[in-house]
């Protein structure tokens, strides 16, 4: 708790945490309760398409920030305290991230939501660790990018297993929402991974040089 | 200047290396260093890219060595990493801290990391020993190059580690919290080691028991900072030359010159071997390190 404290202050995007927060708020206040999501066709396609590319831009933003701070080999002498400095600054995105939509979403729907961008904000993470930030966006961002491009320009092809087991966006697939909820779940789960993998690797990670 | 094979400091032995070599790509950045430090203030001099951080990154288990071995208090800097970690207090040469946090706050939170017992009392009293009190509320973005340096050091305090490492820590700082920093490196003598890397040869000469010229990956020289000296005791000598004629002076002299000073409307040059009209001079520790380089 009292390291959660300074990594909030270490990203101190304050306004969008509080934004985030309201937005929280309102929801589990059930001052916003979405019904039917049909009537947001616009919101849908903006969850499912643009909003999972939030988690690892965001991802991308706070190693590149850790590198130029130049205070990653500083924390050489704390160790087994790095992976628990990194899941807490991931936490705080993920959470802000899922805040401020979450009103705007029923609650079946939180895994659909939560899932593209976990898996992609984690591969983030785990690449940024691995070979450098710019890579881990871009290995992220290019199984979004063939994600999208499927499901925009080539639908047909989630038919194959691979396909809408291994791309993101499904929501044009031929599957019932059953299937796709269980492959969010599969999603969420490789997110997950990732980021135990991340973790780890953070403990490895010596410097950014 | 090698003395022995193996560099021995004092009988407990903190940080050992054996034949110490690291390579980046092609480049040979560490030759097969052997050295031995004890508990005591120890110096690592020599120019750029001598070896000097690969060194102290290598102790501070930041970097694996690609030869040889490195021990910290009998661990193995590679195989057993982790009580090494424990017992460090790390300055690396660039330094940075979290810009959105005030200083007192980078250290609280470093303290946190390090699972400090009683953190306020000993982040209070760091604040107060390095100057910072006046300026720990303000965000560390605002501080001056020296500043950093202070919060740096300070953070590498935290705990009361035994093995500190500090990486060129004086660059950056005015005269005079150079001169407080070299006293308080004095009064770290004790239980604990302390290595300073620097260039810096004044750096050396006030804080530091013994050292080790490291030049192109090598240990060109271990001893102290007196011993240094005598080494070149009878072999620097010194002429004055008119300003109107020094830079001929200088050219026909080439390698062999140390250093140079101004007197008035002379110049007073220093030079390793003898010269017609010179007149040998007892080394300061900076002639006598030029010397060994240029020996």
């Amino acid at each position: 708790m009292h390291t959660l404290l300074f990594e909030l202050k270490v990203l101190r995007p304050w306004g969008s945490l509080i934004i985030a927060g309201l937005m929280g708020i309102i929801r589990i206040s059930k001052v916003v309760s979405p019904k039917d999501p049909a009537t947001w066709a616009g919101w849908i396609f903006f969850l499912e398409f643009v909003y999972p590319v939030l988690l690892p831009l965001l991802v991308f933003t706070f190693l590149e920030h850790e590198k130029n701070w130049r205070t990653w080999e500083t924390l050489i002498t704390v160790p087994y305290r790095k992976a628990w400095v990194l899941l807490e600054r991931y936490l705080i995105v993920v959470l802000a991230a899922f805040a401020g939509v979450m009103a705007g979403v029923r609650p079946q729907e939180y895994p659909a939501l939560l899932a593209p961008g976990l898996a992609l904000g984690s591969l983030a993470l785990l690449g940024g660790l691995a070979f450098g930030e710019e890579a881990g966006l871009g290995i992220s961002l290019s199984w979004w990018g063939i994600s999208f491009v499927v499901a925009i320009a080539k639908p047909e092809l989630l038919h194959s297993g691979i396909a809408n087991w291994g791309l993101l966006i499904l929501s044009a697939s031929p599957l019932s929402t059953a299937e796709i909820m269980l492959r969010k779940w599969c999603h969420l789960g490789i997110g997950l991974v990732f980021l135990l993998f991340a973790l780890v690797l953070a403990e490895h990670k010596r410097s950014w040089t | 200047m090698k003395i022995t094979s193996v560099y021995f400091c004092k009988e407990v032995t903190v940080i050992k290396a054996e034949a110490l070599t690291k390579y980046y790509g092609i480049v040979q950045a560490l030759a097969g260093v052997d050295l031995e430090i004890g508990t005591e203030v120890f110096g690592l001099l020599g120019p750029n890219g001598a070896g000097k951080t690969t060194f102290i990154r290598i102790i501070a288990t930041l970097l694996p060595p690609t030869f040889g071995k490195a021990t910290v208090f009998g661990h193995d800097v590679v195989h057993d990493r982790l009580p090494i970690r424990k017992m460090l207090g790390y300055l690396p040469q660039e330094f940075g801290a979290y810009p959105k946090l005030t200083g007192r706050e980078y250290l609280e939170y470093i303290a946190g990391l390090k699972g400090v017992r009683r953190p306020k009392e000993q982040i209070e009293a760091l604040l107060s020993q390095f100057g910072l009190m006046q300026v720990a509320r303000r965000r560390v973005t605002s501080y001056s190059g020296g500043m950093l340096k202070r919060l740096g050091i300070a953070q590498a305090l935290l705990g009361n580690p035994k093995v500190l490492l500090v990486d060129e820590p004086t660059g950056g700082l005015d005269p005079e919290e150079r001169v407080k920093f070299r006293e308080f490196l004095m009064g770290l003598r004790g239980d604990r080691v302390v290595v300073l890397s620097t260039h810096l040869v004044e750096d050396v000469a006030m804080a530091c028991d013994h050292l080790a010229v490291l030049y192109q990956g090598r240990i060109k020289f271990y001893g102290t900072p007196r011993e240094l000296i005598q080494a070149f005791q009878g072999k620097v000598y010194e002429i004055e030359v008119p300003e109107t004629e020094v830079k001929e002076k200088l050219a026909a002299l080439g390698e062999q010159v140390l250093t140079t000073q101004r007197r008035d409307a002379n110049r007073a040059i220093r030079i390793l071997g003898q010269i017609e009209g010179g007149c040998p001079i007892t080394p300061s520790l900076e002639d006598a390190y030029l010397a060994l380089l240029r020996s």
